[in-house]
Formats: structure tokens, C-alpha cells, sequence
């Protein structure tokens, strides 16, 4: 029972539905997944860009030169430095060294040789910190790309191989490439290439990993530069990136603050540290109008039975399931908030919603680009955060045991999206005062 | 003649009259034993009378009432150095208060949020990545001040809206008095509702705040009338403090996972609900706490050995 009316105002819990599937597919990026029939080409370094050293951005090349941000330890870290510029994330860790030869022993261990690929910086992945794989996403799906990579020492002529693998948003394995090389140390222009080219593949996510031959294959540190990219030419994003992207970018709330709530004491009451701001937000009470029109008129009822009181005090449209046993829906609340329980396929799930929100400053670094819908998972369970009529809400699916590791399936997209399909809008007597 | 002998014999008794006179104070006389024996010995009344000053005198002054130590927690956001996921010290410095009327939600004190991974016993993170301190789960160290901010500290997986990387440690790790496994109770923050249960979990639904409280590695049993939709007041015991990751796996230290979750707007954006930044909102709980009860602020002897860290015999 698919209720598509409380999709139908804004579209952003079909996305929410659709997301799920989506974004869980991405995050189960290690599962099993049958590998296709790999389409490369032969790779045309002529195709990509040369770097030069100390320009400011150029466009599919990243060069590692100009970078500012938080220190990792002695080099700068660099996940979302190319985030805005170039559609690309480091994960992982990673960070960037200058890489000219220096007479100090800790950046002679990180970058043994006379210069980088170009300019004076490169970046390092470190095993011991980032675990034996590099990461990269790319937010802007890229068909090729090309990398300069060298280990962080070795002895000479030792072989090497670096390898390369590149997915598509559906977590598809489109490419495979390995490169073997011998190590010598006084290369002034890093002779070691990496890379792949398709025909047209939309790759999202490339894992970079360099293993040293001589020692079973153990994965090492290793130092990359001059990333050069080549775009898809015609981004053929699925419909469900299309939607993030058009739909999901979430809503500035500054015009939809109608007050301040006071919470807790004064803040000079407060002896160390003031109070939080908090903001009550304006309901789309219209929104809300035309999914419960449509609701009605396709007979969709909420389960809920109890805490019919707490339904009634809420001055918010409360998301409930439709298609649960009514005796397992426990909804408690105030005028602000709600939390409603209820089990499915044997496992807890929650509903909360509020229209309070809590003024926060992030950290620096943090993602503060972020979406409408942000999956949170941990080891008991997996949450989907949204916001939808101005409100904010989360859906939280408990593993069973609350372990994931002995019940994956708790943070299966599908199954979450079900549930997330047969949510209705429900509004009691406060709501309808619309306050 | 008979004159003579009568004033001889009258002299001689005022001479030894007068010898006996003076060497009566050389006469050795008894001792008053100050703590008679005998029960029936009546004390002096003059004793009792000079009691009271005696007792003024020796009377210990009244020790003060224990206070926190002036550096008792470091600021919020500081984190240990490197163990963030970017590899900082630095997590939400924002110390704003999100939960200003919350109650610790540990019963008694002392009690000690810090790293769980990181403090000694704790094993790092990311099979050694982040590696963790030699050292046992009984350690002094991680039962005493100051306390340590550790939201935003490393966690893969754990997507994060407000810390540095958008992976991190969503909550903050508080040690109770000592390791002693499922004796220290977890308690409710404010009025409110139990809106969900787990097999090492338990959350409230706050009426005041409308927040939703997460405590993990919670044990059975709980307490009774503590069932999902219940409501609970403030202070209210609600669970054991246990070393549970899992539901049979005692495989963490003991100590309570403890998140705030709420509508947040980040940056002018309402960004759904997330877990709020708890660290400010227990250092002003705690000065509640231990300002009503100052008996509760000193770090107490830890168990000799880590066995004693042990599981309590249920009746």
C-alpha cells in the first residue's frame, strides 16, 4: 500500500523512499556484488591534462597545490578540499604533504623524493591510518582519469603495483586496472602513471590501493598527484540523484522562524555555558492539506490507537504507519515533538518528529552542504533524517539484538523504504487549529 | 626540777610537731587515674564541670565541603589529540547548551565522561589506526578529572552533520563512579516518556524539551514499570550502567553511551533531526548534581584487580 498523496506536495519523501534505496546501496559498498564484464580502453594520456604547478584551480585537474585547512598531523587534510571546485572527495584521511625534498626526518619519510609530480605538494594516503584503501568519491561521475603515483620509500628496482578500481552509483564494479612498476628513488618527474578510461561509464567511487611485491603483497603508504579527471560527457544521473539534487536541498529556515522558544533558565542563570537557541518553525499547513485530501480519498488511516492524546496536543503533522497492528503503535508527545514506536518484519522502528530546532555551529570541516536526507548508521541500527513540512522528522530501524553483524538486513534500503511508503500524515485537534 | 622537765618534754613535742608539719608534703600520695576502671567510680564533679572547654579545645575543625577541582573538564570540543577522524583534537566548540534543565543522567556521582576507546583498556580504534593506551579498564585515570569532550572523536560509518570528516562518535562516553559492572544506574533526564527499549539500550522522549534521549550499553534487568510508552520523571532510575556492546557480549568497558537527539538547524538550513552535541549540557548537570550532594565529587579507590569489575549475582 504505496499512499503517494503525502508524496504528492513536495515530492520529498517519494525521494526520502527512493533515497534510501539509493543511498544504502551506496554506503553497502563491500557487499557481494557479481562483477561485469570490464570495459577499458587503452588509456590516452593525451586525453588528460598537464599539470601546472601553482595555478589556482584548473578544471579536471587536481594538483594539491593550493590547499588550506585543518593540519592531520604535519600535512593538511584533504576530504572536501576539491568537494566545491571539482566534485571530488578524499575519504579516508587522506591529506597533503609538501613533498620537496626537506632535511627534517618526518617529511623525508613522507616524501623521499627531490620534488612532486608537479609543484611542491602531494597527497598521502596512510595505511595505518586510513586503512589499506584510498578513497575517492566523485560527486560529478567522471568516465577516466589519470593519477602520479609513487610509494613513500623503498629500495631500488623494487617492484610495486598500484590498483585501481571504479564503481557506478549502484555500486557496480565498472573497472579493475593494475599497474607494476619498478621503485627508484631520485625521479624527478614521478614515472608511474595509474588510471583507466571507459566508454561512458558514470563512475562515482575509485579505490586506489599500492602493494609491495617483496612482502606478500602488503599494502604501503603511498603518495599520489596530479589527479586528472575526464568528466562524463553528457552526466546521465539517475532519477533518484536527479531528485536529491532538485528536491532535497533542504530548506533555509530563516523565513520560517515565527519565534524563539525559551527552554531551560536564563542564560545568566547558567554558570558556565549558555543556552542553545532554539527556533520553532513555520508548518506548510497546506502541504499538509493536499496529502490528507489525498489520503482520504484512498481510505489511508493511520494505525494509531494510542496516545490519541498526544496526538491531539501535537501543533505538528505527525508521520505514523498505516499498516501496522495498532496495539504495537505507542505514541508519546508534547505540542512540539512526537515519538511514535512500532515494530515491522520483527524489528523496532521509531518516528520522531519535532518543530523545535536546535541553532548548532558544526565543527570546522563538517559537512555543512548537507542534503535533506542524511542516513545514519551504527552498529544497531540505521537512520533516515529528513525534513518535510517544515518539520523535522527521523525514522529509526533497530537491528535485531541490535547487531547489524548478525542482522545485516536491518540496514537493507529496501526494506526501510517499505516502510517509509506506508507512512500518512496525521494532524489532530491542536494541528487543526493550525497554529 | 620537775619545771625543767615539763618544758624539756613541751619543747620536744612542738619540735616534732613541727618536723611532722614540714614533711608532710613530701608524703607521697596516691594518683587520680584520669579513666578510672571501675565503673562505679563516679566522676569528679569538678571533672565534669571542666568538660566543655576541654572539649572546645580539641575538637577537630569541619573539613570543607569537597568542591570540583578548578579544572575539572576541558572545554567543550576538545578532544584527545588526534582522535578525531580528520586525526584533530577538535570536535563541536559551539558550548552552547542544547538540554539546560537536563538532570545527570547518572545517578550518583562522581562520574567521568571521557574516552571510552582512548582512556586505558579502551583498545583504540580501526584495529590499531588510532591505537589505543596501554594500561587497564580499572585504571585510575579513567576515574578521575578532568573530563574530556569525546562527540566527533573517531567513528567510520557514523555519519555526522556537525563534526569535522561527516564520520564520527555521535555521543559522549561517561564512566560511572567505578567499573563495577550493571551497579550504577542511569537515570532520566527530564519528565518525560521511555519511547524506545533495546537489548542495550533505552531512550526517552523528554515532555519538556521534546528531545529524545539515547543511553547504550544499558543491562537487564530494568527496572519495574520501566516498558516502551511509560512515563518516567526526572531522576528516575531507568537502567543499569553495564559493559554490553551487544546483547551477551560484555566486549566494551563499562561505562554509558549517551546521546541527545533534536531538530537542528545548521548553518540557516533545517537539516532533519540529528544527535546533538551532549558535552555542555552535562558539565551544567553535573554542577547541579554535585551541588546538592558535594559528597558526590571525589574520585573514589578503584578495584585492586580488573576481576572485580565483575557481574553482580541477581537474586
Amino acid at each position: 500500500m504505496l499512499n503517494k498523496a503525502i508524496y504528492r506536495s513536495i515530492g520529498k519523501l517519494s525521494i526520502f523512499v527512493s533515497a534510501l534505496l539509493f543511498m544504502v546501496g551506496n554506503t553497502n559498498a563491500q557487499s557481494v556484488q557479481p562483477r561485469p564484464v570490464l570495459q577499458q580502453r587503452t588509456i590516452d594520456l593525451s586525453q588528460m591534462r598537464v599539470a601546472i604547478p601553482n595555478q589556482e584551480i584548473t578544471p579536471g585537474l587536481i594538483d594539491f597545490e593550493n590547499v588550506q585547512g585543518p593540519q592531520i598531523g604535519v600535512g593538511i587534510e584533504l576530504s572536501n578540499q576539491y568537494e566545491e571546485s571539482h566534485g571530488v572527495r578524499f575519504e579516508r584521511g587522506a591529506s597533503v604533504h609538501f613533498c620537496a625534498r626537506r632535511t627534517d626526518d618526518v617529511m623525508a619519510s613522507l616524501c623521499p623524493y627531490p620534488q612532486a609530480a608537479s609543484g611542491q605538494r602531494a597527497a598521502v594516503h596512510d595505511v595505518r591510518s586510513g586503512g589499506p584503501v584510498m578513497v575517492v568519491t566523485f560527486i560529478r561521475p567522471v568516465e577516466a582519469l589519470t593519477m602520479r603515483i609513487n610509494p613513500t620509500g623503498g629500495t631500488l628496482d623494487e617492484v610495486f603495483v598500484a590498483e585501481l578500481n571504479g564503481f557506478d552509483e549502484n555500486n557496480q564494479q565498472l573497472v579493475n586496472e593494475t599497474v607494476r612498476f619498478n621503485w627508484f628513488q631520485n625521479a624527478f618527474s614521478w614515472p608511474t602513471s595509474a588510471g583507466f578510461e571507459t566508454d561512458g561509464a558514470q563512475i562515482t567511487r575509485v579505490t586506489v590501493t599500492l602493494r609491495r611485491v617483496a612482502q606478500n603483497n602488503q599494502p604501503v603508504r603511498f603518495l599520489i598527484d596530479d589527479l586528472s579527471l575526464v568528466y562524463s560527457p553528457e552526466v546521465q544521473t539517475s532519477p533518484v540523484a536527479v531528485a536529491l539534487a532538485e528536491e532535497t536541498s533542504p530548506p533555509r529556515v530563516e523565513s520560517e522562524i515565527v519565534q524563539s522558544v525559551e527552554v531551560g533558565p536564563a542564560q545568566d542563570e547558567l554558570r558556565l555555558y549558555p543556552a542553545a537557541t532554539r527556533k520553532r518553525t513555520v508548518i506548510d499547513w497546506d502541504a499538509v492539506d493536499l496529502d490528507l485530501a489525498e489520503q482520504d480519498a484512498q481510505g489511508l488511516v493511520s494505525a494509531s490507537r494510542q496516545g490519541e492524546q498526544f496526538i491531539d496536543a501535537a501543533e505538528l503533522p505527525l508521520l505514523l504507519p498505516s499498516d501496522v497492528d495498532a496495539d504495537s503503535l505507542i505514541v508519546v508527545g508534547n505540542r512540539d515533538s512526537y515519538s511514535a514506536h512500532f515494530t515491522v518484519a520483527g524489528r523496532a522502528h521509531n518516528l520522531y518528529g519535532s518543530r523545535l530546532l536546535t541553532v548548532m555551529s558544526p565543527a570546522a570541516g563538517a559537512a555543512a552542504d548537507a542534503t535533506n536526507l542524511t542516513l545514519i548508521r551504527s552498529d544497531e541500527a540505521i537512520v533516515g533524517s529528513f525534513s518535510l513540512y517544515g518539520a523535522s522528522y527521523s525514522l529509526t530501524r533497530y537491528c535485531v539484538n541490535e547487531d547489524v553483524s548478525t542482522d545485516a538486513a536491518c540496514h537493507d534500503g529496501d526494506a526501510m523504504g517499505a516502510v517509509a511508503a506506508n507512512l500518512v500524515v496525521v494532524v489532530g485537534d491542536a494541528g487543526r487549529g493550525r497554529p | 626540777m620537775r619545771p625543767l622537765i615539763i618544758l624539756f618534754l613541751a619543747v620536744l613535742v612542738a619540735f616534732l610537731f613541727a618536723r611532722f608539719a614540714d614533711d608532710a608534703p613530701t608524703v607521697e600520695t596516691p594518683t587520680i587515674d584520669p579513666d578510672p576502671v571501675e565503673a562505679s567510680d563516679p566522676p569528679p564533679v569538678e571533672e565534669e564541670e571542666e568538660t566543655p572547654p576541654v572539649v572546645e579545645e580539641e575538637e577537630p575543625p569541619v573539613p570543607p565541603a569537597p568542591t570540583l577541582p578548578s579544572d575539572w573538564h576541558f572545554a567543550p570540543g576538545n578532544l584527545i589529540d588526534g582522535t578525531s577522524t580528520t586525526r584533530g583534537d577538535s570536535g563541536v566548540t559551539d558550548p552552547s547548551v542544547v538540554s539546560p534543565t537536563m538532570r545527570f543522567p547518572v545517578e550518583d556521582g562522581p562520574a567521568f565522561p571521557n574516552s571510552q576507546i582512548f582512556g586505558k583498556g579502551g583498545g583504540g580504534y580501526a584495529s590499531g589506526s588510532w591505537p589505543g593506551v596501554a594500561g587497564s579498564e580499572k585504571d585510575a585515570e579513567n576515574f578521575d578529572y578532568p573530563w574530556q569532550d569525546n562527540y566527533c572523536e573517531v567513528r567510520f560509518g557514523y555519519d555526522s552533520e556537525l563534526c569535522p570528516g561527516g564520520e564520527a562518535h555521535r555521543g559522549q562516553d561517561i564512566r560511572p563512579k567505578t567499573c563495577e559492572n550493571a551497579v550504577h544506574w542511569a537515570v532520566a533526564p527530564e519528565d518525560g516518556h521511555v519511547s524506545h527499549i533495546g537489548s542495550i539500550s533505552i531512550n526517552i522522549f523528554g515532555a519538556e524539551t521534546g528531545y529524545i534521549y539515547k543511553y547504550l550499553h544499558v543491562q537487564d534487568p530494568l527496572p519495574a514499570g520501566i516498558t516502551i510508552g511509560a512515563p518516567v520523571t526526572k531522576g528516575q532510575r531507568i537502567a543499569r550502567i553495564s559493559d554490553r556492546l551487544k546483547a551477551n557480549s560484555r566486549a566494551t568497558t563499562v561505562h554509558l553511551h549517551f546521546e541527545i537527539w533534536g531538530g537542528a538547524e545548521i548553518n540557516g538550513v533545517n537539516t532533519g533531526v540529528t544527535a546533538l552535541p551532549p558535552y555542555s549540557s552535562l558539565v551544567e548537570s553535573y554542577l547541579d548534581l554535585t551541588e546538592a550532594n558535594p559528597d558526590q565529587i571525589d574520585p573514589v579507590e578503584p578495584p585492586e584487580l580488573l576481576s572485580q569489575c565483575t557481574e553482580p549475582q541477581w537474586p
